[in-house]
């Protein structure tokens, strides 16, 4: 061996072996906490072998490629496309032989769907769609609102670099440092009707179940007060700011992409049900002293039904949850309604859209709806 | 292949350790595999873009060295113009077609202007700069043409510099080449120091301070007064941490496994004038417009307006060379402006009457403050995303108000300026001596500490979101 090399070899091994311990250790906590994973081998598992687990990293991007990926390979007939506010739909609204994904949370704009679709092999394309349009997509505002642009969905294979970004250690010694994390908890192997894979899923059941819908564990609960989770959304409408931006039209352009993407799924035979997912009544009600500020919100139902007629579909405005008989308390935030809100919504989509019928049973929907004692779930982690 | 990537945490160390390995007689081979693997993690079918620009520069050499007069000089131009029209296609074209449109609407003529679209292969301003480069000095006749065509390629190719400079000249790399580089303690050493202190700044200081940069450039007109003006005066630092980040990253690689690398920078806002400025600013690059520009359009040694004019063409040149958009155009002309300025008032024209001057602190304070205030208010230009965009911010910068509580991410602000102040206290530190070697005179624990320190900091305070280096688009 070269001089040099041996006197450099000890002192590096000497230097590096501090980081080398700490990577250990880091790898260790995320492999057992199942925060790493095998990407192809887990989502056979989720979505071929239907095994129950409740998929929730807290230090990746992961969820949402992981969820395109497993739509992709269980190619099932109906999904619900959107942001997080689709993802109260449960594979549980529909008939035991109809495969439903809710794709949910994945997409921050509206060009992303057609995007998704369009890389999809046909073979994985659905039959049908339950849409939901997110009301500040037609702020012509929006886009500078938002960071995520399409990459997101055009990385989804890509899972070293996502894993492995120092960046999440970074977060994961914060949360160690802050008690955020316990390691008995990541630790713990205590399933009880769910596996629980991903810091997240471990620390409080936060994470995503088969059907892609997502668990909100102890994170969310009911006995939060509804003030406080609407607070924020008051003050944006008020002052102008993040969702609730302010605009005085509705933006042409996302007009046109709606258009596109109808199109699309017109040439591929797949039905769109359409629909503007509720906001909190309380907030509704702000947003209602001024209606100027928000056509995006008032005047938008008026301009996508002509647009779903002209492709033979339709559309249906949920904005306020008291259309169809929710209410505030069955709301998890101020945009986000829960499964049991969402469970009535469908009801609703149900009675007036004779399409979906053929795929769910209403009768057995509302005997379970009945049966629910709490506002926010009705089925769980089945 | 991003430096900053998970990716090349595991290249480096495999390709370091197996060129050390291999004989001699395959480390060649091993080092331009290795280099189009780095380059064919952006877009692998550019590759061939490269390979082509490649080829027709080798055997136009080899021409070239065989003929004498017209012939060679034709050799020369096929070989210059072949790189330069690839240089046209993919960055130029679309700019060039646009402006046309557009000249030709203002005299009510009606051209279409077709928009390709065609993502700009990486680095390629360097490779093809480097390329020319190696053409005219053998042309010159200060180069033989290389012979071997992987040693060629692999100037072309040399992964630490490939995508992003120092723009190297032939006589200066492909010899090295052929040296067999042992493994050297010191090398290694001093090469994985220089890494981290680019990697430091990369990561901890311009990645940071890019996130407030682009909140306020990204929405001209939001932001009013300080905030402009503390972005502006970010985006220098940032810029300068990115780019020279990333040289002393390729440097420290280069170095690890024996090659010397030229410096790409020196300390360029601790200059008293701007002419000053463009001697320790992308040193690569300024050095090659002066040889390959400047001085064959008659330099400094043809009348007065005629420099003024050779000066004003080179630096617009320079700005175009950054991008295809008038925002750089603009910033160009702004340093051209300068510089002839300073030339016709006589300022700092020669660098030792620079240093004479330095011993008068009240004299070079106010200009080296002088100097920075005119290259931010360039910066302006070459960070905004239009033209129209920088003039809102220039307006938006003078409305200035101290009760202005409009402050983007007021939490990195504190990050922000403990990044500029280390990086300042470091580069006083480094004007009398090599970069680290201050630390040699301490102790072992002290240095050993020091470097730890100086990981511990990249990782905890580092913005690691794989964010491309700003020098990458051009």
């Amino acid at each position: 061996m070269n001089k040099e090399l041996k006197k450099f070899t000890p002192r590096l091994v000497w230097f590096i072996f501090p980081y080398v311990l700490i990577s250990v250790f880091t790898v260790l906590v995320f492999y057992k906490s199942g925060e790493i994973f095998w990407f192809k081998k887990t989502i056979t598992a989720q979505s071929i072998e239907r095994r129950n687990f409740i998929y929730g990293a807290a230090y990746s991007n992961l969820p949402n490629n992981f969820r395109l990926v497993a739509m992709e390979i269980s190619s099932p007939k109906i999904i619900a496309l959107g942001s997080s506010r689709v993802l109260q739909f449960r594979s549980a609204f529909f008939k035991d032989s109809i495969s439903f994904y809710t794709t949910g949370g994945v997409f921050k704009r509206l060009e992303q769907l057609r995007v998704f679709l369009e890389s999809l092999p046909e073979e994985s394309l659905p039959q049908s769609i339950i849409l939901g349009l997110d009301q500040w997509w037609f702020n012509a505002q929006y886009d500078s609102m938002i960071k995520i642009k399409n990459d997101l969905i055009y990385n989804k294979y890509s899972w070293i670099d996502n894993w492995s970004g120092i960046e999440y250690w970074q977060k994961f010694y914060s949360d160690l440092w802050h008690g955020k994390i316990e390691l008995k908890k990541i630790w713990a192997n205590n399933y009880s009707d769910v596996e629980y894979f991903g810091i997240s899923a471990r620390m409080s059941g936060f994470g995503y179940r088969k059907d892609g819908s997502r668990a909100y564990g102890n994170i969310i609960s009911e006995g939060t007060t509804i003030k406080s989770r609407i607070a924020s959304a008051i003050d944006s409408a008020k002052s102008n700011s993040g969702i609730f931006q302010w605009t005085n039209s509705i933006d042409k352009n996302s007009l046109n992409e709606l258009r596109i993407l109808l199109r699309f799924c017109k040439k591929h035979k797949i039905a769109i049900t359409g629909f503007l997912p509720p906001i909190d009544v309380l907030v509704w009600s702000e947003l209602k002293k001024q209606p100027a500020h928000f056509p995006h919100f008032f005047n938008l139902y008026n301009q996508l039904f002509p647009i779903f007629r002209d492709y033979g579909f339709h559309v249906y405005d949920f904005s306020n949850p008291e259309n169809y008989g929710s209410n505030t308390f069955e709301m998890v935030d101020a945009v986000h309604g829960s499964e049991k809100s969402f469970l009535k919504l469908y009801l609703e989509l149900l009675r007036s859209d004779t399409y979906l019928n053929q795929y769910s049973d209403s009768t057995f929907l509302k005997t379970e709806l009945n049966k629910t004692k709490g506002n926010f779930d009705v089925f769980g982690n089945k | 292949m991003l430096f900053n990537s998970f990716s090349f945490l595991l290249f480096f160390p495999i390709v370091t350790i197996a060129y050390f390995l291999l004989p001699f007689r395959f480390r060649w081979l091993w080092l331009l595999a290795a280099s189009c693997f780095f380059y064919m993690a952006f877009i692998p079918v550019y590759i061939f873009i490269l390979a082509l620009t490649i080829l027709v520069d080798y055997v136009a050499a080899i021409l070239m060295e065989r003929q004498t007069g017209s012939k060679r000089k034709l050799l020369l131009v096929v070989s210059i113009v072949s790189t330069a029209l690839i240089l046209f296609v993919f960055k130029y074209f679309n700019f060039f077609n646009d402006t046309f449109s557009s000249v030709a609407q203002l005299f009510s003529y009606q051209v279409p202007a077709y928009v390709y679209n065609i993502i700009l292969p990486i680095g390629l301003s360097f490779h093809t700069f480097q390329s020319m480069a190696y053409v005219i000095e053998v042309y010159r006749g200060n180069q033989k043409a290389e012979k071997n065509f992987v040693i060629y390629s692999l100037y072309v190719m040399f992964y630490p510099q490939l995508v992003a400079g120092p723009i190297e000249r032939p006589q200066n790399l492909i010899h090295q080449f052929y040296e067999a580089h042992d493994f050297n303690y010191q090398n290694v050493t001093e090469g994985l120091k220089q890494m981290a202190w680019g990697f430091f700044k990369k990561l901890v200081i311009a990645d940071r301070l890019a996130i407030y940069v682009n909140e306020v450039y990204n929405h001209p007109g939001k932001y009013e007064g300080a905030p402009v003006i503390l972005a502006t005066i970010f985006f220098a630092y940032q810029i300068y941490c990115d780019f020279s980040g990333y040289s002393d990253i390729a440097i420290g690689a280069a170095r690890v496994m024996g090659f010397r690398l030229m410096k790409n920078f020196d300390n360029p806002y601790s200059s008293q004038s701007v002419t000053e400025f463009w001697r320790r600013w992308h040193i690569s690059l300024s050095s090659w417009f002066k040889d390959y520009l400047f001085i064959p359009l008659g330099g400094s040694r043809v009348a007065v307006k005629k420099i003024y004019l050779n000066l004003a063409i080179v630096f617009v040149i320079s700005g175009l060379w950054h991008g295809a958009n008038w925002t750089f155009i603009v910033w160009g002309s702004l340093h051209a402006l300068y510089v002839i300025a300073e030339r016709f008032f006589g300022i700092a024209t020669d660098k030792s009457s620079t240093e004479n001057s330095t011993s008068n602190f009240y004299y070079k304070i106010p200009r080296q403050l002088f100097t920075f205030f005119l290259v931010c208010f360039a910066w302006i230009f070459f960070r905004a995303n239009t033209v129209s965009d920088a003039f809102t911010l220039i307006s938006s910068a003078l409305h200035f108000s101290f009760h202005s509580t409009n402050l983007p991410a007021p939490g990195i602000l504190y990050y922000c300026f403990s990044g500029i102040i280390i990086l300042e206290i470091v580069q006083s530190l480094m004007k009398e001596k090599e970069f680290f070697s201050l630390l040699m005179s301490h102790p072992r624990w002290i240095r050993i500490t020091a470097y730890h320190l100086l990981i511990i900091s990249i990782l905890a305070f580092g913005v690691f979101n794989n964010s491309s280096f700003i020098y990458f688009q051009f």
